[in-house]
């Protein structure tokens, strides 16, 4: 369920489809620029009810690492 | 700067440079209403020798839609800008969408420039922008603004 909610912020933020996100990282597509990373940033807190520190803002920086970010903030992806 | 009872700020053209760094002939607006990081609207009469009806078009003057553009930028500005906290930050446009011109604005017409705040967080500021003479919306447009200073470089 949070997987299906995460791939569709992911999807819908930064444009892409499913067959993109494995493997993505920031600025491996156009649409993952500081703002779209600001947006999906914004998206993922809206959608999971959370507020993530500015360290883990930097440091989520790819789709697999965003995953394991969320873990730290009680959501299991 | 005059703050009414429903929370709106007037800012006068004094109170506009102290927000804005557009400077005339790429400052569309005089004054503006503004509740921050809500609404900010701004009215402006447009006089039959404005710089820009005299290339656009020789013998039929209308406002280009590029600068109705930048009246409805210079006024959502306001709204973010007079949060508190970001008043000195930099401001940019980074998309602009669902762009609509629907009627020509000629000269002696007043403008009506209303823009909405449908969300800010970490940064960007989503806009809905409509442009009106008298009640007839004249164009519309949806737009990012973004305060660069919270855009985190990685």
């Amino acid at each position: 369920m949070n997987l299906e909610k995460y791939d569709e912020i992911f999807m819908e933020a930064l444009e892409l489809t499913k067959d993109q996100l494995d493997g993505l990282e920031y600025q491996g597509v156009s649409s993952w620029d500081s703002v779209g990373h600001m947006n999906l940033i914004g998206e993922i807190e809206d959608a999971f009810n959370i507020e993530m520190e500015t360290d883990d803002v930097i440091a989520f920086s790819s789709y697999e690492k965003g995953k394991e970010i969320l873990s730290k903030y009680g959501v299991e992806i | 700067m005059k703050k009414n009872e429903d929370g709106f700020l007037y800012l006068n053209k004094e109170d506009i440079y102290e927000y804005l760094k557009n400077r005339p002939p790429l400052l569309m607006i005089n004054e503006a209403y503004v509740k921050p990081g809500e609404i900010a609207t701004s009215k402006r009469v447009l006089k039959e020798d404005e710089w820009f009806f005299k290339c656009h078009f020789p013998g039929n003057p209308m406002m280009p839609g590029v600068l109705q553009q930048e009246a409805l930028f210079n006024t959502a500005a306001l709204a973010i800008k007079t949060i508190d906290g970001n008043k000195d930050k930099t401001t940019n446009i980074s998309d602009i969408s669902k762009v609509k011109y629907r009627r020509h604005i000629l000269p002696n017409e007043e403008i009506y420039i209303k823009t909405c705040v449908e969300k800010f967080r970490r940064g960007l500021g989503f806009i809905k922008g409509e442009i009106y003479v008298g009640t007839e919306l004249c164009m519309d447009a949806e737009f990012i603004l973004v305060v660069l200073d919270d855009v985190i470089s990685l």
